[in-house]
């Protein structure tokens, strides 16, 4: 890997080749795309880029993504429905039907394109919640977005 | 030290790793945890007790009696699994 910040992973085992099996999880094996440069992203750009990427969705649906700073946790609402994303920062309640939690280095990673959402969860370092179908469909507007942005650039 | 306490959705076993689902009360959703995943740096449990859990949260799902599992902050590998809540068992 390229970014020093996860050369801790020198020596890790690839990530268990069964989880292609697993519709939820394997959703998440690729890096995203690179929402921000990593290091010291822009959370605000990062997660507004990625509710580009989300796009509309004929079902309504809300994800939460919360970084956390020490004590401190910030929240951001992807609402995504058949008008388009709409991001939000804000607090962490209300209801989602997905979440992720990590730390804001973590965060760096996974919007840097350095860290894939799974290997992060499978490090102890990325908590997960919600509906695994919501979670896959995600996966898919965000990966799938990624390759159609890439082809129409080349 | 960060606790989750509701039924037991589902739980995995697979050859290197396992996972458990949880549905806190009143939610709809689950949180995903992971009892073991070799070779990724969780925590070092002993396989006996990775079994317990496994037991426990077995246990869990049948019955539909509540656990709670313990976690680091940002992390979803389990580092304690109670069946029943306080003072219930």
């Amino acid at each position: 890997m390229s970014n020093p910040d996860a050369a801790d992973t020198t020596g890790m085992k690839e990530i268990a080749p069964w989880t292609r099996r697993l519709p939820y999880l394997a959703s998440f094996r690729e890096t995203l795309p690179r929402l921000a440069e990593p290091g010291g992203p822009d959370f605000d750009a990062a997660f507004a880029r990625m509710g580009e990427l989300l796009g509309a969705s004929a079902t309504p649906l809300v994800v939460r993504i919360q970084v956390s700073e020490g004590e401190h946790v910030r929240s951001w609402h992807l609402n995504s429905g058949p008008a388009g994303c709409q991001v939000t920062p804000g607090d962490a309640s209300g209801v989602a039907d997905a979440e992720a939690t990590a730390d804001a280095q973590t965060w760096a990673l996974i919007v840097g394109g350095a860290l894939s959402p799974l290997e992060a969860f499978a490090r102890g370092r990325l908590r997960l919640r919600g509906s695994m179908p919501v979670a896959r469909n995600v996966a898919r507007q965000l990966y799938g977005q990624d390759r159609q942005a890439r082809r129409s650039d080349a | 030290m960060p606790e989750t306490s509701g039924t037991v959705q589902c739980v995995r076993v697979a050859t290197d790793s396992a996972f458990t689902c949880i549905n806190q009360q009143g939610a709809t959703v689950s949180d995903i945890f992971i009892l073991w995943w070799d070779g990724f740096g969780g925590p070092d449990s002993p396989r006996i007790i990775q079994s317990d859990w496994v037991s426990l949260l077995r246990q869990g799902l049948a019955s539909g009696i509540p656990v709670t599992v313990t976690h680091d902050d940002n992390s979803s590998y389990v580092l304690n699994v109670q069946l029943g809540l306080d003072g219930t068992t």
